[in-house]
């Protein structure tokens, strides 16, 4: 299973954001599309039409799946469909956290740093 | 509230947009795109208003239409397993690629692209001001009404043209023998309501008890009226109230409905409230109240649901299922002509209105519909000028590119690429482009109609005019733009695929078509002769308004204050009226700076009407008898009014205060109906019968304007307003100086006898008689920008081609500089060629103006569509420009070094 789930790595950085704005807590479109844009300064904003893309390709992955429970009643808005991360999902995320930080901690990725630090 | 309503057609319009989407996804996430736009789209419109809202639209647009399409090709590659590729899906696939291809040029050449997309904005943006303006104004269904569109007005007519109003007595016939369609009456009625705090004074309808259901409205709280509340007159005081107004008034508080009113002095409560939107047959105008007809005595003074001589009440009806416009009309004419023979106390010269005229229910009264359209269909028409202008400039500048481009095209031709292949992804680049424009051109239309929104409209009503942009213009201003890009981008498209690529190829520029050029030139003719047009019919606006402003309307406007007053809607009855108006006149003349004060039934040039039909002995009117009744318009004023407004006494005397209601009846009248009836000079003395009874002329005065601006004068007579008691007047004061200073004391003073009347509306005599020039301001404001506008991108258009021949020429024009030509020769060369092209495209406008401006004709008072200054100004000036945009190219042509432009030609 885990050689299987590896071949999607590297994920797509919309998709690994995603994922991750769903790690603590399920949440509907909007919400994500919030949540990402806060989560990157404003860097990423996702459009309605492009934020369902991903969606799509992440359910048809099995990597997120639209939940069952709801949320408390008064915080619900009964129209919207929430998302939750699934097993293979969270793995996934996981992974690619992992791959990332093998990235960041190889000898180039150090090499460049100074180049930020106020001179 | 309205922003719900806004928000509302951002959804639908969003809705619409996902159908670009594959059906499985659109099943499956389509409504949570619709969700997660309408959040957002709160979020933005809370945030940045509609800023906001306006730039949501465009990424949303892009976003929608890019990720469309990347759905569809997904979708394409699953399908081949279980169906053979169609033809559906290659052509899907090839314009994701032609999209593809176009966003990475169109991103190479940032500064073509902004420059394109700008000057297709602002034609877009022209054209769609325009459209949102016809848009609000007549051509959006009735806001709140269902199916507007089997609504119909009904008017009697006579068989020689010409509707009156209808009477209770003949709605009362008519709708109750009519089988093929359900009618309603009703009737505008200004209303003073208070709520427990300040009075207000809002419009109002009074309304047959079937109106909401012919229009089909639903109370959004409470009920609309029934039961005994449409039957029994005088008793059941209530009334609904409108969105807005419960709004403004109540918060939208619901216990608003069953809390008591006043209304026009009496008690009445309220029962429901209509929905948001809906403000009854005329949208333009903001209704407040509807009561029923059965409680008129209570709003009007003197009002009499059954009294026939009073034709009042406007009828409008749905369309009984299974029946036909035609069967309704033969069934209304017939109704009528059985009316007009039967009824009883009618007038009878209304007995002439034997047949009955349908309309369409458009937002406006009837017979403005057509007049109001036609002024939109000329404004429609200049800016689409605009737009013309900036196409044709976005077509040479295609063009242009094409040329630069022609290796690339020629490599790919070499290549085997098919004709139709290059020529559909040049078209999809310049429709991309065009598309682009469009959606920047909606704000520049969201800007432009905040701006025509501030031309103040000098008219004592509730205008409610609502300009923000629907679906209806949004489509439009995209229908626009995919046409114009296709129609402008299909010429350079199919230049630029018919290439000599061998030249081509061998970089060869001086062998690159003379049929390109004749093209580019062809473009600057067409764009100089459009902004010809444009300018002229801005130039003949700017001088009918000129003209329009310099008419002596024979009566001093300056220094007058004037403001409508109706006591009647206070409940005053004629004594405490009389009496109350008495006072105000008095206490309004003892004011410091003011010389005099007097009243008017109708104000002049106001754009309203009054008549009545006389006869006079011995005189045979216009295809009538010798003592024949026939119409003559009409006011009513005291004898302060021909001090107030200047108008001399030629003969006889004025009107006095001793002629009240116990005087014996007299009227002044003016030279034009003096002479046209006792050509002899004897007018006075002389009498006419009026209803009943004889009146006798006193005295001429000196002719005026009085109904229009333009025209003869008409034969017009004065009565003396004490003599026909009515509630409503208004009162004019002379001031020294400016009369805005006195508009506070004369509200004081209305406060001092009435502290329940509203507050009224004070304006200037200067400013209500300029209503009268109110299509021709708008036209001058309009044409005026679009003109610049219009000779701006004319002028740009010229640099460019210029600009660019001229870099074409380098080559050439160095030889004849290092062959010992002059620089003055090489700026002649190319300021003639741009000239040449200048003279042929403004002889052509004047042909294509001359046709042109004959339809402007009505709006011009009496300035010839062929005005020589205009078009003699316009010409210079269209000149000068077109001489500065040729002289900076050759400036830089003639400038260049000769050894260098030769070693790159």
């Amino acid at each position: 299973m885990p050689t299987d789930l590896r071949r999607l790595l590297p994920l797509r950085p919309v998709d690994f954001l995603l994922l991750l704005a769903l790690v603590e807590h399920e949440q509907h479109g909007y919400g994500l599309a919030r949540d990402i844009a806060e989560a990157t300064d404003g860097l990423v904003r996702l459009e309605p039409g492009n934020l369902y893309r991903v969606i799509k390709r992440l359910v048809d992955d099995g990597l997120i799946a639209p939940s069952t429970r709801r949320p408390i009643a008064e915080l619900d808005d009964e129209r919207r469909r929430y998302y939750r991360l699934t097993a293979a999902g969270a793995r996934v995320a996981a992974l690619e956290a992992e791959r990332l930080r093998g990235v960041l901690a190889s000898r180039s990725a150090r090499a460049l740093r100074p180049l930020l630090e106020p001179t | 509230m309205s922003t719900r309503h806004r928000s509302r057609a951002s959804e639908r319009a969003y809705a619409a947009l996902i159908h670009l989407f594959p059906r499985e996804f659109r099943r499956d996430f389509g409504n949570d795109m619709l969700e997660y736009f309408r959040d957002r789209w709160h979020d933005e419109y809370t945030r940045a208003g509609w800023r906001g809202a306006a730039v949501l639209w465009i990424r949303a647009l892009l976003d929608v239409t890019t990720t469309a399409v990347h759905e569809h090709i997904i979708a394409a590659r699953r399908m081949p397993r279980r169906l053979p590729s169609t033809q559906g899906d290659q052509m899907l696939q090839a314009l994701a690629y032609d999209l593809r291809f176009s966003g990475r040029m169109l991103r190479r050449n940032p500064v073509i692209t902004t420059v394109a997309v700008i000057i297709i904005a602002l034609g877009t943006g022209a054209v769609s001001t325009i459209f949102s303006i016809a848009n609000a104004i007549v051509l959006r269904p009735l806001p709140g009404v269902q199916r507007a569109s089997d609504l119909v007005v009904v008017e009697r007519m006579k068989p020689s043209g010409g509707t009156m109003t209808a009477s209770y007595p003949y709605y009362r016939h008519v709708s109750t023998n009519a089988r093929t369609v359900n009618l309603a009456a009703w009737s505008a009625i200004p209303l003073t309501v208070s709520t427990g705090g300040a009075a207000v004074a809002p419009l109002g309808n009074i309304v047959s008890g079937n109106y909401f259901d012919v229009l089909g409205v639903r109370p959004v709280l409470g009920r609309f009226f029934a039961g005994d509340e449409i039957r029994v007159p005088d008793t059941y005081p209530v009334v609904v109230i409108g969105y807005d107004f419960w709004q403004r008034q109540f918060a939208g508080d619901s216990a608003a409905v069953g809390r008591t009113i006043l209304v026009n002095g009496s008690r009445f409560t309220i029962v429901g409230v209509a929905p948001p939107h809906f403000s009854g047959l005329y949208p333009v105008l903001r209704t407040d109240v509807w009561a029923p007809l059965m409680m008129l005595s209570q709003l009007r003074a003197r009002g009499r649901l059954n009294t026939p001589g009073s034709a009042w009440l406007d009828v409008v009806g749905r369309v009984a299922p299974g029946h036909s416009r035609s069967e309704v009309q033969a069934e209304m004419a017939a109704l009528t002509r059985q009316f007009s023979t039967s009824a009883s106390g009618e007038p009878s010269d209304w007995k002439t209105f034997t047949g009955a005229r349908l309309s369409d229910a458009s937002g406006l009264p009837p017979d403005a519909t057509g007049s109001v359209m036609g002024f939109f269909a000329v404004l429609l028409v200049i800016s689409g000028l605009v737009l013309l202008i900036a196409s044709v400039n976005v077509a040479s500048m295609l063009l242009a590119r094409a040329v630069v481009r022609r290796r690339e095209i020629a490599v790919r031709l070499a290549l085997g690429a098919a004709r139709g292949r290059l020529i559909r992804q040049l078209l999809t680049e310049s429709v991309t482009l065009f598309i682009l424009g469009g959606a920047v051109g909606t704000l520049v239309a969201v800007w432009g109609t905040r701006l025509l929104e501030r031309i103040h409209l000098p008219v004592d009503l509730p205008l409610a005019i609502d300009l923000t942009p629907d679906i209806r213009a949004l489509a439009f201003t995209l229908v626009v733009a995919l046409l114009t890009g296709i129609v402008f981008g299909l010429a350079p498209a199919l230049q630029a695929s018919r290439l000599d690529f061998s030249a081509a190829l061998r970089g060869d520029g001086a062998g690159s078509g003379r049929s390109r050029s004749r093209l580019r030139n062809a473009l600057v003719v067409g764009q100089v002769a459009l902004s010809l047009v444009l300018l002229s019919a801005s130039g003949l606006f700017v001088r009918a308004l000129d003209r329009g402003r310099r008419v002596d309307p024979g009566f001093d406007a300056t220094n007058v204050a004037t403001t409508a007053l109706d006591v009647g809607i206070a409940g005053y009855d004629e004594t405490r009226g009389r009496a109350f108006y008495r006072a105000l006149v008095d206490r309004v003349a003892a004011l410091p700076g003011v010389t005099v004060a007097g009243y008017a039934r109708v104000l002049p040039l106001s754009m309203t009407h009054s008549g009545t039909a006389i006869s006079i002995d011995g005189v045979a009117p216009a295809g009538g008898r010798p003592g024949s009744p026939f119409a003559v318009a009409i006011d009513d004023v005291d004898e302060g009014f021909f001090d107030v407004t200047r108008i001399p006494i030629v003969r006889g005397r004025g009107i006095l205060r001793s002629d009240n209601a116990n005087a014996p009846r007299i009227a002044v009248v003016n030279q034009t109906f003096a002479n046209r009836y006792w050509p002899a000079g004897d007018a006075v003395g002389r009498r006419f019968h009026l209803d009943t009874g004889t009146v006798t002329i006193v005295g001429v005065v000196r002719d005026t304007k009085f109904a229009r601006l333009d025209g003869a004068p008409e034969p017009l007579m004065f009565f003396p307003i004490a003599q026909d008691w009515r509630a409503n007047t208004n009162l004019l004061v002379r001031t020294t100086g400016d009369p805005t200073v006195v508009f506070a004391a004369i509200r004081r003073e209305m406060r001092a006898l009435d502290l329940n009347l509203p507050v009224p509306v004070i304006t200037t005599l200067q400013q209500s008689t300029s209503v009268m020039l109110l299509p021709q301001r708008v036209a001058v404001a309009v044409t005026g920008v679009l003109g610049i506008i219009g000779l701006l991108l004319a002028a740009v258009g010229l640099y460019g081609v210029l600009s660019f021949s001229a870099a074409q020429r380098s080559g050439e024009i160095g030889i004849r500089l290092a062959l010992g030509a002059l620089r003055r020769d090489v700026l002649r060369l190319v300021v003639g060629e741009g000239m040449r092209l200048v003279g042929i495209g403004m002889a052509l406008g004047l042909v294509l103006a001359l046709l042109a401006t004959r339809a402007l004709r009505p709006l011009l008072f009496g300035i010839s569509p062929l005005d020589p200054a205009t078009f003699a100004i316009i010409g210079a000036t269209l000149a000068g420009v077109a001489l500065l945009a040729s002289y900076l190219p050759a400036r830089r042509a003639a400038a260049a070094d000769p050894a260098s432009s030769l070693r790159r030609g």
